[in-house]
């Protein structure tokens, strides 16, 4: 398990010092001058070439690259071209927003999507299993901004039932973690545990559609495959109750497959985030690298890339290394 | 023995053709110009004269989603070729020679795979600025590795079937056996995943488009369409929605046609 962890690990700097180089090679393609931009487009030609100087700018591209990893593993990410504030500390504001999303979302895929495909592998062919089948494809063909603005038609307009924009209506419960869900409960305060989740359900279902299908299609394949074993056969044999069989042999063989789908989904949610938090003006930090995109503040373009990168990076290590926790056969390939 | 088409393959083709022809023929078959203004008839809903409806600079719905096809299927088809065509050729490249090139693509594979692209994708169109070209360009190369590692381990499994071997023996060098032996026997593998990918690629091309990194202004594209619409979508909902209906019913023939055509190439597969 030591060794499969170091190897890992040594994997994940390979990696996380890939994703350094794309986002600096990205960051040298934006147009532009970095040392017009910063010292403002009244500046004269000397001022200008002097924060060239200060930016490191005059150095050879290496050296540059250099200084740029140096900042980066201190955690500072440049500062945004148009409020100045430092990147990392403008887009940590913003993350516990768009985690509340996307865990929920997350959360309903798996807990909806699971029991789903179970359902569609025990009987197949049945509601179930056809519903999967539909979910499946519909999943993948309907874009999830698109999907989103249908909800709010049908949801907010025509029935009412659920509002269409934001995270909370009334004063927001005191900061504790910034997931206002928690915060609520935290306080005690009901009502604004009751209004943080009616707001959450419309961006969190249309977030969670893609996964559903596919953890729901994943879960009734590996579901089949499992069942077909011969230990299964033989647990048959011996007269064991059918629901033993799937609770005890069949699902965690199953299932165990089902972690790395789930790490890897991450990188589509982080997407999909960004277009759902703009259909639903989620508070996030997805909303925020829109309208930095519209106003072309790249700093905090390439700081969301970053984070989000790693963050991509450090969750499918944990998922590997839980998945080779629960299932040997991973630590012995 | 006849086998008869899977209703996937007989759905999605279909579905695919219809698109594509529909949208090749925009010119003659949309009623209006897709990118005239007419102040005279600002979203108005659909009707007799628009039957799509307006949207907010008082252009025709149905004649700009005519023309977005265009757009539209023109880039998931630009993003398939470059990312399924040059994974296809370097993945069996790869695998044909073997060694040490191998194992260092591998692994820079690997380390490709483990970045989340679409995050990539969203800062190098940003950084690239905005452009349908860009686009193309940004989601095609992104989603090479992928395409290199599945079309390298289907070339391994075909490098060691006797005709290979046979070819080898008669002095083939490694480009007649990778154009006149390995990429047309790939051919049907090439084609089912090409076409499945061209679903994923219009949905994501249209969410790019959607926060602001594809079409520009006035090219009508569909993904900017429903972008430009989401303002107006409590009220005046053609304009968002009706796009959008293309780009799910395109994807939708694009998924339908790769799974047909894997169950028909593949009847192994008609099981599961």
């Amino acid at each position: 398990m030591l060794a499969f962890l170091f190897r890992r690990l040594g994997f994940l700097a390979v990696v996380l010092l890939g994703v350094s180089l794309i986002t600096f090679a990205i960051a040298h393609l934006a147009p532009g001058d970095p040392a017009r931009l910063v010292a403002g487009p009244q500046a004269s030609a000397e001022a200008v070439a002097r924060v060239r100087i200060d930016l490191g700018l005059d150095q050879p591209v290496a050296a540059q690259y250099t200084r740029y990893l140096g900042r980066l593993v201190h955690g500072d990410l440049g500062t945004s071209n148009v409020d100045g504030r430092p990147v990392a500390e403008a887009i940590l504001a913003k993350a516990p927003a768009s985690l509340e999303l996307m865990g929920a979302a997350l959360l309903l895929a798996v807990l909806a999507g699971i029991p789903l495909g179970m359902l569609a592998a025990l009987r197949r062919n049945g509601a179930a299993d056809r519903t999967v089948r539909i979910m499946a494809v519909a999943g993948a063909a309907i874009p999830a901004f698109w999907f989103g603005s249908i909800l709010i038609i049908l949801f907010y307009r025509e029935l009412g039932w659920f509002p269409a924009s934001g995270r909370f209506t009334g004063t927001p419960p005191p900061a504790v973690t910034g997931f206002l869900t928690v915060d609520a409960l935290l306080a005690g305060d009901l009502a604004g545990f009751r209004t943080a989740c009616a707001h959450l359900a419309l961006p969190v279902f249309t977030l969670a559609l893609l996964d559903l299908g596919l953890f729901a299609r994943l879960t009734r394949n590996q579901m089949l495959g499992v069942m077909a074993q011969d230990y299964i056969r033989v647990a048959r044999a011996s007269g064991l109750p059918e629901g033993t069989i799937v609770r005890v042999h069949a699902l965690r063989n199953a299932l165990s497959p089902l972690i790395s789908v789930v790490a890897a989904s991450l990188a589509a949610m982080l997407y999909g985030s960004v277009s759902v938090e703009t259909v639903f003006g989620w508070p996030g930090a997805g909303q925020f690298v829109v309208s930095a995109i519209g106003n072309l503040d790249f700093p905090v373009v390439m700081g969301f890339a970053v984070i989000a990168s790693a963050a991509y990076v450090v969750v499918n290590l944990l998922a590997d290394l839980l998945l080779a926790a629960v299932d040997p056969r991973v630590r012995l390939a | 023995m006849i086998r008869r088409y899977p209703p996937a393959l007989v759905a999605g083709a279909a579905i695919t053709v219809f698109m594509i022809v529909v949208s090749l023929a925009a010119p003659w078959l949309s009623p209006w110009p897709p990118n005239v203004p007419d102040v005279g008839a600002i979203l108005e809903p659909p009707s007799w004269r628009h039957p799509a409806g307006t949207d907010a600079l008082g252009r025709d719905i149905l004649s700009r989603i005519l023309w977005g096809g265009r757009a539209s299927l023109g880039v998931a088809i630009g993003i398939v070729a470059l990312s399924v065509g040059l994974g296809a050729l370097l993945g069996a490249a790869v695998a044909l020679a073997g060694g040490w090139i191998d194992t260092l693509v591998m692994r820079l594979v690997d380390i490709a795979l483990s970045i989340p692209a679409i995050v990539i994708a969203l800062a190098l169109s940003a950084a690239l600025g905005p452009s349908l070209g860009n686009l193309v360009l940004v989601l095609g190369l992104l989603g090479v590795p992928f395409n290199l590692r599945l079309f390298r381990s289907e070339t391994l499994s075909l490098r060691e079937r006797p005709f290979i071997a046979a070819s080898r023996a008669m002095g083939a060098g490694f480009a007649a056996l990778l154009g006149r032996h390995i990429l047309p026997n790939l051919a049907p593998v090439i084609v089912t995943f090409a076409s499945a990918a061209l679903g994923s690629a219009l949905v994501m091309a249209s969410a790019l488009s959607f926060v602001g990194l594809g079409a520009q202004p006035p090219t009508a594209e569909w993904g900017a369409m429903i972008f430009d619409g989401r303002t107006t979508i409590m009220y005046e909902w053609w304009c968002a929605v009706l796009p959008g209906l293309a780009v799910a019913l395109s994807a939708l023939g694009f998924i339908l046609l790769g799974d047909g055509l894997r169950d028909w190439l593949d009847p192994r597969h008609e099981a599961r």
